[in-house]
Formats: structure tokens, sequence, C-alpha cells
């Protein structure tokens, strides 16, 4: 017996793209909900060990197979970018829109408020990055929002660690430049 | 390729790490803080539109911890005490 992950990852493989909104639909809640108790609990483990422990509940409830930790590696890498956009963008929607906080003394820090809008800015320039190179993008979400590793870049995308290294290295610095010129 | 963590803007795995830190101080800011009588003391619940907080009554009139729900979205931060949160004689 299959399950509808397993199912929809088949369906993902030869080109089906209703399958491929159908499962990032299912595992955009699970993400999000192992996200938020990573990150309020204090007890923050990274981007990569929440993706394994994602992977590997889904697959001793029977949802995955050993063999589909290729796809949903992939998968998992884009569905992350998105629930920690949303997240940040929850997260900070009150300050962006200008809004007055009735506490005293509730700022949120600046540097952590900073980096916030950074990252922000990064997530509306991968769309350009998008346009030049949908790989330089692929490879930053595995590597920025996932946390993966070269290796584990290289396997989620069916390429050479080298190309994730050349890929992952000119993603950063593309990045870096069209930062520098919206600043300019 | 040499990833320095302090220096670096855009670390392996740096997305979730800006979320972490959003995230513990979007509670700890909260936590401690003095609401007209009450003072915040701990966050009991989240849901996904907003945050609910323990707060106790610090004006020495009686003891009684209430619920503050904070809603990110809001006007200004709204708050909703629970029912037990009136004052007896008030109003």
């Amino acid at each position: 017996m299959s399950s509808e992950i397993t199912i929809l990852l088949d369906a993902c493989r030869a080109g089906d793209t209703g399958a491929l909104d159908r499962l990032a639909s299912i595992l955009y809640p699970e993400l999000k909900a192992m996200a938020r108790r990573r990150t309020r609990g204090n007890h923050n483990l990274g981007a990569t060990t929440l993706v394994n422990e994602t992977f590997l509940k889904l697959l001793s409830g029977g949802d995955l197979k050993p063999e589909d930790r290729q796809q949903f590696f992939a998968l998992v890498a884009t569905i992350m970018r998105q629930v920690i956009v949303d997240e940040v963008r929850y997260a900070t929607a009150g300050k962006r829109q200008g809004q007055q906080v009735t506490f005293n003394d509730s700022r949120v820090h600046d540097d952590v408020q900073e980096n916030a809008e950074f990252l922000l800015q990064v997530d509306e320039l991968l769309a350009v990055l998008e346009s030049e190179d949908e790989r330089l993008v692929r490879v930053f979400e595995c590597r920025y929002f996932a946390g993966l590793t070269t290796e584990e870049s290289a396997e989620a995308l069916g390429v050479s660690s080298r190309s994730v290294e050349r890929l992952w290295s000119t993603a950063r610095s593309r990045i870096a430049a069209l930062m520098k010129e919206t600043s300019e | 390729m040499t990833n320095d963590k302090n220096n670096d803007p855009l670390p392996t795995g740096g997305g979730l790490e800006v979320l972490s830190r959003l995230a513990a101080t979007g509670t700890d800011k909260l936590v401690g803080r003095e609401l007209g009588v009450y003072r915040i003391t701990g966050l009991i619940a989240e849901g996904g539109m907003s945050r609910v907080f323990r707060a106790e009554r610090i004006d020495g009139s009686f003891e009684r911890d209430v619920a503050i729900k904070i809603s990110p979205g809001s006007d200004s931060e709204s708050m909703e005490p629970g029912s037990q949160a009136r004052q007896p004689g008030e109003g």
C-alpha cells in the first residue's frame, strides 16, 4: 500500500505539476509546525536537522519510502523557503506596516529586525535569479533555507558536488551584487 | 569554501537562524512587560494568528492570573483578558 505522499512523488517524477502543488500543500503545514516548535522552544537544532526529522517522521509513519529521499529533499528545500519567509513576514508584520505597539520598550532588537528585512529582500532577489538560471535558486534553497550540505544538496538535485559548490558560490555573489545595486 | 558565521550574511542554514532569533525576540520582548495593571509572565500557547500569554495582576487589589491574547497584525497589539480579569465593582 502506497501512501498519498509516495503516490504524489511518483506523479511529480512523471512531470505532473498538479501533484507537486498538492504535495507542497501537504508538506507545508508539517514543516511549519516543525519550524515553530524548533524556533520557539529554545531548542534550535538547525534547518538540516528539522528537514531530516520531518523525513524520518514521514518514513516511520509509512508516508514515505526510503527511495523517496532524493525527491523529498529537493521539494522540501523550496517549501522550507516558503515556510521561513512566511513566518518571518508574519513575525515582522506589525513593524513593517509601521504600526504602533502599546507596550513600553517593546522595540524588536534592531539587528534581529535588520536580519529579517535582509532575508525578505533575499527572497525577492531570488525571483531575479530564477529568471537568470533556475538552478541557482534550487541550490540556494537547499543550502540557505534547508541547511543541506554540499553533498546532500547534490543528492537532492541530482547534480555533482562540484556543480553545487559552483552554483552556491554564484548565487551568493549574484545576490550580493543585486543587493548593492538596489541600495544605490 | 569557508562559511564564517559571524561575517557571512548567507551561511548554510542561515534562513532558519534568522527566524529563530526573531521568534526568540518576539517572545522575550513581551515576557516581563507591564500592560496596565498586569505583568506578562509567560507564553501559554500560540496559534496561526496570535499568541496567548499568562499575566499576573500587579496593582495588589487581588491576585488572579489572566490570559492575554496578542495579535501581531492588529492595530495596536490587542489585549483580551478573560472574564475573570474584570475587576469587581468596576464600570
